[in-house]
């Protein structure tokens, strides 16, 4: 407990970054480095004063992972079982976003490489598409149906297996 | 609002099999992430997910009949893509066995696996039925071997030859590859986790397969009752661990591969355990239940056989303790484990002073672990139990056989399961004087071991009523005999049940 304190407190500077529309924002270097983009842009001295641009991250996404590096850097090595269960909740917490919001997560996460947080949203968006209809996950998540309806009907026969409910097994018979 | 394809095939590529399926309805890209999603897998959940519950009710004719209806749908929807599957399961064990052994299932598992298994394969999973429990009891041995033999030339047909396999787990089926089968020369280099579950392999085919698999690095084998010895080949250099549980026959465990780190057996007394004569890992376990002579083992064997071992750990259920005949020293030796479990025996004249054997003859030692379970017994008054007359000569010969050594490294000794055995405190005060140049922390902890406490919800291990009085007796002895005899600069801590788990215990019972 007390290395992962010393690890967090070792790196005392804040690196600043900017937003795709200018805004900045500030974190401890350790969580910095918790993204890979930053990480390289760290060690080939490329922080200053003015900040990283991240030009493709917004304010929105990058205030979430700005959160996200400083909680999980404060809390890197030689976790407490306790602890690694917190970690778990603020996770869980997290990524109760709206599909606008996890989107630009899931984009932002995989540009600027912080694995963590890619596989926390690419497994929540898994999460969202299970049990839903076609239908329904076309709309949560903006998808066009570009298949004929000759296809649809066909592509769904094949499939079938996936949709059945069990049936009595009399029916089966 | 673009989301890259590849993110959107990762995510696909995450979902179970059935709701894959499912988002293949949704477009045309789902659907080719579906024509390439990596893995298939039937199990329990794709066969009857919508109603686990209600599946129960049926009886095993009609739940059959769904099973072999819902395989064939999946195998059918699945069987036109042409995109490499990496990973296929098949996991019948919750099936009766009269199900799968019938022809028609049987196809099916050959259909299935033929479909799947193609280059790029990576992971094979199948899982058959297991044996009906009346089939168990009343026919056993080689009559009841498993129906359905796994079908090795999947590997290697005439033209292509697949290299890629990595993961291979079996239960219940046969395993017969042969020497006879020269094609399969090369098909297992890649495996590097093997896992038998009541597989009928003999000891030849298993051996010839063995052999074959150069990048293994784990072994499990559970329950295989055809397999009499077990030779581990030297070419094994990657093996780091082997477990082996309940195959009934067996007797003779060999191995040669160097790099073994762990090793669990859960069986029979075996005749003849070997790890072979040139280990060369640092950190060795071995646990073992029903073995009687693992300490045995490690003392006489294991210093030259192992000689960069630094780390051991020795966890056994059914030792039968003597002093260990220590022919070699254990030269680089740091951390030392010894769990004694609580079926314990002490050979006629033994006891825990015994250890002092071993720890003589590691001279590097700076750590020293000694768990004793609740519940073994031990006897203080040589006239009671076995120990006689024949105890003092042996007491001399243990006194003979260590050698008065100097365990000079030694800072850090955790005894747990402290009892008032008087031989265990011998043993304390031994360390005490053999290691009193370098000792800083010695702890005699009563408990079944503070240090390993469930921090999940922060409980203490149990401790039975007689442990609990055991432990009072234990703290007086240590208070008495062994507190008088630390010298200055070492750290002792004796610690009693813990208030709030174990005495709350008591108070309830």
């Amino acid at each position: 407990m007390a290395a992962a304190t010393d690890d967090a407190g070792d790196s005392n500077e804040m690196i600043r970054v900017v937003s795709s529309d200018g805004e900045h924002f500030e974190m401890p270097e350790a969580a910095a480095n918790l993204s890979l983009v930053l990480r390289h842009m760290i060690e080939d001295d490329c922080a200053d004063a003015a900040g990283i641009p991240l030009a493709v991250v917004a304010a929105k996404p990058l205030a979430k992972i700005v959160d996200y590096c400083t909680k999980h850097a404060a809390k890197s090595s030689g976790l407490t079982i306790e602890e690694a269960e917190e970690l778990k909740r603020f996770d869980a917490e997290f990524i109760e976003v709206d599909t606008d919001m996890l989107y630009d997560l899931l984009v932002a996460a995989d540009f600027m490489g912080v694995e963590g947080l890619s596989k926390l949203a690419v497994q929540r968006t898994a999460d969202l598409i299970k049990g839903k209809t076609p239908e329904q996950n076309r709309e949560t998540f903006g998808i066009v149906n570009d298949f004929t309806p000759e296809e649809e009907e066909e592509i769904c026969k094949e499939n079938e297996w996936a949709f059945q409910i069990t049936k009595p097994p009399s029916r089966l018979c | 609002m673009e989301f890259p394809e590849d993110i959107w095939q990762h995510i696909h590529s995450l979902m179970p099999m059935r709701d894959a399926a499912r988002a293949a309805c949704v477009s045309r890209m789902f659907l080719r992430f579906w024509r390439g999603y990596p893995s298939v897998t039937i199990d329990r959940k794709i066969l009857a997910s919508s109603s686990q519950q209600g599946i129960r009710f049926w009886t095993e004719d009609e739940r059959g009949k769904y099973i072999l209806t819902k395989a064939q749908q999946v195998l059918e929807s699945r069987g036109s893509s042409s995109t490499v599957v990496r990973s296929v399961k098949l996991d019948l064990s919750t099936c009766q066995k009269v199900i799968v052994s019938a022809t028609s299932a049987g196809g099916l598992v050959d259909c299935w696996l033929r479909s799947f298994v193609k280059p790029g394969i990576e992971d094979i999973t199948l899982f058959l039925s297991e044996w009906d429990n009346n089939d168990y009891y009343y026919y056993y041995g080689h009559d009841c071997l498993p129906e359905y033999t796994f079908p090795c030339s999947l590997l290697s047909d005439d033209d292509e030859k697949i290299t890629s396999l990595q993961s291979l787990s079996l239960s219940s089926c046969g395993f017969h590859p042969n020497e006879g089968m020269t094609t399969l020369l090369g098909c297992w280099k890649n495996l590097s986790t093997v896992c038998l579950h009541r597989v009928a392999v003999a000891d030849e085919e298993l051996g010839f397969f063995l052999a074959g698999c150069l990048a293994l690095e784990r072994l499990t084998l559970s329950c295989c009752d055809t397999i009499g010895s077990l030779k581990i080949p030297h070419a094994l250099r990657r093996l780091r661990s082997l477990r082996v549980r309940s195959c009934r026959l067996l007797r003779t465990i060999e191995s040669g591969a160097p790099m073994l780190a762990t090793v669990w057996y859960d069986g029979w007394p075996l005749l003849r355990f070997s790890l072979g004569g040139a280990l060369e890992t640092t950190k060795l376990e071995v646990r073992a239940t029903r073995m009687g002579d693992v300490i045995q083992y490690a003392g006489a064997k294991l210093p030259s056989a192992a000689p960069d071992l630094e780390t051991l750990v020795l966890s056994t259920v059914y030792e039968r303790l003597k002093a260990p005949v220590m022919p070699d020293k254990f030269k680089q030796l740091k951390h030392l484990v010894i769990c004694l479990g609580r079926s314990t025996v002490f050979c006629a004249g033994y006891d825990f002073f015994s250890l002092a054997c071993f720890l003589d003859a590691c001279p590097a030692l700076e750590t020293f672990v000694l768990r004793i379970a609740d519940g073994i017994r031990w006897y203080n008054n040589p006239n009671r139990g076995k120990p006689d007359k024949e105890a003092s000569w042996k007491r001399q010969e243990v006194s003979e056989l260590h050698h008065g050594g100097i365990i000079g490294n030694l800072r850090k000794v955790t005894i747990t399961g402290f009892c008032s055995a008087n031989s265990l405190v011998e043993l304390t005060c031994h360390i005490l004087v053999a290691a009193a140049a370098s000792l800083e922390h010695m702890t005699l902890d009563t408990s079944p071991g503070y240090d390993r406490k469930h921090t999940s919800y922060g409980r203490c291990w149990q401790m039975s009523a007689e442990a609990l009085r055991e432990a009072e007796t234990a703290l007086a002895a240590a208070r008495k005999y062994v507190e008088p005899k630390v010298p200055d600069g070492v750290d002792l801590k004796v610690l009693g049940p813990c208030s709030r788990c174990h005495l709350g215990m008591r108070d309830n019972s």
